[in-house]
């Protein structure tokens, strides 16, 4: 299996907050995957430990074959930290360009490397503007382009649309499918179920270890012990299991709707009983 | 590692664009007005202490302080995490960050220097000048990793900018830099081989004078940078 990123048996603790318990998980190349946590679950620290901010205590991580504290590691990486921002005082293009240049790609190259990613995220209008002068989510695309702009092969992306109002989160939705579409291995950390449900591949539910693990659909039928029924009646929703679903329509007067849990309703069951 | 780190310093040299009027100030106008008002009242034995302590008050300003509030910000705000996973080396970010202002430093350092010649304080000539463009550099150096050990072990950005700023203008007035080492109280002593400026200071006053000791003072410096450099690597920014 072509793997880009692999994290086996990973611990880390702050003192005697045991921040990371065990944690083992993979990424395949053109795979996007998804770690769908609680604040303070733990995914921002083992985020971190990716690109080698943080390092191990206990436990491997493997990026793209290598130790991922290899600058020649790094340089195929693309981050999005969590929180960050772009440089207030320079413009556009200048936050893209030189995001290419420390990263050493030569003046020429860099150049033409700015210009097509700011017309790939569609930031051709603000080129010139300084970012202070920005939104929130056309700072968060310049972001972006800070992290794609030298074609990496891996791309980190913590709650990148944390914040954003839903026209700019659908938005930026569209350049991960496109980034997708391009073959690259993404890893992005939300707390929004519905993102992740519409974006990834796969899933890890994660609150300091692994809960849980699979397609957005695997995880909604495997762990979906109960039916939804919404009496329309009534006004009622009530949690009805398998074998006796059939008993219970047939006592409903009118219209009523059946549906299996959504991906929300599991991960808040299995988030709190973890 | 050279090449992206000139970039860096380039990208930084552009953001300085917003901020040159405070810049302009603190590193130029405000240690000419002091050498300029103090050279009044100074009597003339002292006034080498006058010029050489507003130079290393100049150099703890400029790297120390700077160092250690412009990288809380940066962490503050994610920009240091993103450098992080780009490759550039915490301690290459402290120095190009602070590169402007470490130049501004330098340059004002000279200035203070022709300032002071002019107002009959002191002589010096083009060796004792290359004398002190070492002591400058070393002195930036040792500044700037105290900065960056600082920000490695204190995460709350408002308390690192406070005590920047305090340890900034503390190391400058409660060591010997406007005065010299002996006038210290002897239970003192300890407490003052603490403090980087005092050996930032002695290596800048002895380079003015060409005293070889100079030399000394500027390893003492050297080493305690790197001593701090390896405190910031091992509290997490390496």
């Amino acid at each position: 299996m072509d793997y880009a990123i692999q994290v086996k048996d990973l611990n880390k603790s702050y003192g005697s907050n045991q921040a990371l318990v065990n944690i083992s998980l993979s990424v395949r190349r053109g795979e996007l995957v998804s770690l769908l946590g609680p604040n303070g679950a733990g995914k921002t620290t083992l985020v971190k430990h990716l690109y080698c901010e943080l390092k191990p205590e206990v436990g491997r991580i493997n990026v793209l074959g290598g130790n991922p504290c290899r600058s020649k590691i790094k340089r195929m990486l693309g981050v999005v930290p969590q929180e960050s921002e772009p440089y207030d005082d320079l413009s556009v293009f200048e936050n893209i360009y030189y995001a290419a240049r420390i990263r050493g790609i030569g003046r020429r190259e860099a150049k033409v490397y700015t210009e097509e990613t700011i017309e790939s995220l569609d930031l051709r209008e603000y080129r010139n503007k300084y970012v202070m002068d920005l939104s929130g989510g056309l700072k968060r695309r310049t972001l972006v382009g800070m992290a794609i702009v030298h074609r990496p092969e891996v791309l980190i992306l913590d709650e990148p649309t944390t914040g954003l109002d839903p026209l700019a989160r659908r938005q930026l939705w569209d350049i991960l499918k496109n980034l997708k579409k391009e073959g690259r291995a993404i890893l992005l950390t939300t707390h929004y179920v519905e993102e992740a449900e519409v974006l990834s591949d796969r899933v890890y539910f994660i609150n300091k270890k692994i809960i849980s693990e699979g397609t957005p659909s695997d995880l909604r039928t495997r762990f979906s012990y109960y039916y939804e029924v919404i009496d329309y009646t009534s006004g009622k929703a009530y949690k009805v299991k398998e074998e006796e679903l059939k008993e219970f329509i047939s006592k409903l007067n009118g219209k009523f709707e059946v549906r299996i849990p959504s991906l929300e309703d599991v991960y808040i069951e299995m988030i709190s009983h973890a | 590692m050279l090449k992206e780190l000139s970039s860096l310093i380039e990208m930084f040299l552009k953001e300085s664009r917003a901020w040159f009027i405070a810049i302009f100030f603190y590193a130029i106008v405000f240690p000419l007005a002091i050498v300029f008002g103090f050279s009044f009242v100074v009597s003339k034995n002292f006034a080498i202490f006058l010029v050489s302590g507003t130079i290393t008050f100049q150099v703890a300003i400029t790297s120390l302080t700077s160092v250690a509030q412009s990288l809380g910000m940066d962490r503050d705000r994610g920009r240091l995490s993103f450098m992080i996973s780009t490759g550039i080396p915490a301690w290459g970010y402290a120095i190009a960050s602070s590169f402007v202002n470490n130049l501004m430093g330098i340059v004002s350092g000279y200035m203070i220097l022709a300032v002071a010649s002019f107002l009959g304080l002191i002589t010096i000539n083009y060796m004792e000048g290359f004398f002190l463009l070492v002591s400058l550099i070393i002195g930036t150096y040792t500044g700037s990793m105290f900065g960056l050990a600082m920000t490695a072990k204190i995460r709350n950005w408002r308390l690192l900018s406070q005590l920047a700023l305090v340890f900034g203008f503390g190391f400058s007035f409660f060591a010997p830099v406007y005065f010299p080492l002996s006038y210290i109280p002897k239970y003192l002593i300890p407490l003052v081989y603490l403090e980087p400026t005092t050996y930032i200071s002695q290596a800048i006053r002895l380079s003015m004078v060409a005293n070889p000791s100079f030399i000394l003072w500027n390893l003492y410096a050297l080493l305690y940078g790197m001593v701090f450099m390896a405190l910031a690597s091992k509290w997490g920014l390496s």
